[in-house]
């Protein structure tokens, strides 16, 4: 029996007449790496506040942790629970990090002063430097060790890639992909750098509109979507092809199709078919994500 | 913090007006002056006790630190509660130091006035400034910082009409001229509970908004 | 210590790569039987993958009976892969004259994969991955 960290039923929140969250179900198994994807404007940051109890929910379930999301002003010692990034990664201009970093701790009682000489370093952090005086990157890695420093057993990052160079991606990418077995950690993140999502994610939501238009565990979708490429001897009449063949494309003498489910069964059709060959390819995320924007 | 450049500032202009006011011996027109720096003070203050220490104003949003302070763990109530407090307790001090510059800068005051009234008038103008300062810190909680200020000076002047109109006991500057505690030897009780009563209806509301609010 | 290098991007699923790879450290003799295969974490570290990925990896090779998961002590490979380690020399060597006999009949590269892939549409593998160019 799975228990999930986060879970949304039918969350619906609207802004001045715009559905920005429609109706989105999520669920988020303790221990995993959720990549929550989507298009700018697509709702990620909307149904991060919502979560956060920084708007209130309009209709739909949301709970944290098991607990219903109390909305504005509920919910602290839940917050106590989670490390959080925001999206514009702002904090307090005029305080040094050293001076962020001490005005944190107390709020957090199992705060780990071992992570926190660890992440500055590893994080190349200047403790007397003013926020005001950090580049966005910086400030990016601020936020993270703020948030990783007092053993959460939630992440939820809003786009924590974003802005930072190579190195550092790949220092952040080891330190969250060994949180979940080292600590049982639940990472939640969202981000637009699909390379690095499929990376460390274990499962992942597609979000279009307000509302999810894929999600599941990331291996079994890179099991369930394959490329086909047939080549016909002659040009071939139309073919009805079965269900799964989502984007079928025809140039001349050479089909390619999108399977999105239903493999085996469209390889067969294809070589039932007079004068065809197959060839199989497997598929990025970058073109599942892709291929699910077009087709909503 | 910024406050420091504030109260900075405003220490600055104090003193200048002070030293101008010196050359003149009325001790009155210095005490008018500096009650309304210091009433300015305190609204400017009720800005940046709230703003510079912990952003849950309007002006913030998305845009600035607010996402981050929202997400710790403790309760908006106590968020705002802390940084209002501690703004007044600047305001106090402010207040304070510039009573005892001004006792030490004007002999006239010292000639003119028991020790103890003019005591007595630094506590009336610091429970007086709790208005001013929660006008303004109600201000923040939904309008954005320059706006705010200007709406919580135009409120706090209709208010202190109004108080005027109604009843000697509301009228709030009346504890600064008429019942003054350099003429009465007494503190103004009933002005006083009217200022501390409206500044608490004040911070009442910017807590209810504030907890309410979305970010 | 054996390099292995995955390829987050391609479309195989990570646990499957990692699959591979042993699997072809083992035919290359970089991993013989008994030899230990790098700790969990440390793979997850040097990889940067997610744990639980090499979990999968480590799990489904036990599975196929080519690691042994010991309790407390690791993941080894296990001393029947010998075996197979054979048979793959021999397989290679099956391979490598049927394909330079294919080519001498003029056939070119591209159709003797695709010869190899319609053999493969018949009998149906059990592995969920099916084939991979």
């Amino acid at each position: 029996m799975n228990d999930f960290v986060i879970e949304t039923v039918g969350l619906r929140r609207a802004f001045g007449g715009h559905l920005a969250v429609n109706g989105l179900d999520l669920a988020v198994p303790r221990g995993s790496i959720f990549g929550f994807l989507g298009r700018n404007g697509a709702g990620k940051t909307t149904t991060i506040r919502l979560l956060l109890g920084f708007l209130r929910s309009g209709s739909g379930e949301a709970r944290v942790f098991g607990e219903p999301v109390a909305g504005p002003d509920g919910n602290a010692a839940l917050r106590r629970r989670i490390g959080y990034v925001s999206e514009n990664k702002y904090m307090y201009p005029y305080m040094t990090v050293g001076q962020i970093i001490r005005f944190t701790r107390p709020f957090f009682p199992r705060w780990h002063d071992d992570l926190e000489r660890r992440y500055l370093e590893i994080f190349n952090l200047p403790l007397n430097r003013k926020v005001s005086a950090l580049s966005k990157g910086m400030r990016t890695c601020l936020m993270l060790l703020l948030a990783m420093s007092h053993d959460a057993e939630l992440l939820i990052l809003d786009e924590p890639i974003e802005g930072l160079d190579p190195a550092v991606i790949e220092t952040l990418l080891k330190e969250l992909a060994a949180l979940p077995a080292a600590e049982g950690t639940t990472i939640f993140f969202s981000s637009h750098q699909l390379a690095e999502v499929e990376q460390i994610a274990d499962r992942i939501a597609i979000i279009d509109r307000g509302r999810n238009v894929l999600a599941g565990a990331l291996d079994d979708l890179k099991v369930q979507y394959q490329r086909l490429c047939v080549v016909f001897e002659r040009e071939p009449a139309p073919i009805a092809w079965l269900p799964g063949a989502d984007h079928v494309r025809q140039d001349g003498r050479t089909v390619s199709i999108l399977a999105s489910r239903n493999v085996e069964a469209i390889v067969e059709q294809a070589r039932s078919l007079p004068g065809a060959s197959v060839e199989r390819y497997p598929v990025s995320l970058k073109e599942i994500f892709l291929e699910h924007l077009r087709s909503n | 913090m910024e406050t420091r450049w504030r109260l900075l500032g405003m220490a600055m202009y104090l003193l200048i007006a002070l030293a101008l006011s010196s050359l003149n011996p009325a001790s009155t027109n210095v005490l008018t002056t500096l009650w309304f720096m210091l009433t300015f003070l305190a609204i400017s203050l009720g800005g940046s006790g709230v703003r510079s220490q912990a952003p849950l104003g309007f002006s913030e949003g998305l845009a600035g630190s607010t996402q981050f302070t929202l997400s710790l763990p403790v309760s908006r109530l106590r968020l705002l509660l802390v940084r209002a407090v501690a703004g007044m307790v600047e305001t106090a001090a402010a207040t304070a130091a510039v009573a005892c510059l001004t006792w030490a800068l004007i002999p006239n005051l010292r000639q003119t006035a028991v020790p103890g009234d003019f005591a007595r008038l630094v506590i009336t103008t610091i429970l007086y400034l709790s208005a001013p300062y929660c006008a303004h810190v109600f201000f923040t909680t939904w309008v954005e910082e320059p706006y705010s200020m200007a709406y919580a000076t135009f409120t706090l002047i209709l208010l202190l009409l109004v108080g005027h109109r109604l009843t000697p006991a509301t009228d709030i500057v009346r504890a600064f001229s008429q019942a003054s505690p350099l003429l009465t030897h007494r503190l103004p009780w009933p002005q006083l509970t009217a200022s501390v009563i409206l500044a608490l209806i004040l911070a009442f509301a910017a807590v209810q908004i504030v907890r309410r609010r979305e970010y | 210590m054996t390099f292995f290098r995955v390829s987050p991007s391609s479309g195989v699923p990570l646990y499957l790569q990692l699959m591979e790879q042993v699997k072809h450290a083992i035919e290359t003799g970089a991993l013989r039987p008994g030899d230990q295969l790098p700790t969990i974490r440390a793979l997850a570290h040097e990889l940067v993958m997610n744990s639980n990925t090499v979990v999968r990896a480590y799990r489904e090779l036990e599975h196929e009976g080519i690691v042994e998961l010991r309790h407390g002590l690791g993941a080894f490979i296990s001393s029947s892969v010998s075996a197979k380690g054979k048979v793959m020399r021999q397989a290679q060597t099956i391979v490598a004259s049927a394909v330079e006999r294919l080519r001498s009949l003029g056939i070119t590269e591209p159709e003797i994969r695709r010869l190899f892939e319609s053999e493969f549409s018949v009998s149906q593998p059990e592995s969920p991955s099916g084939r991979k160019q």
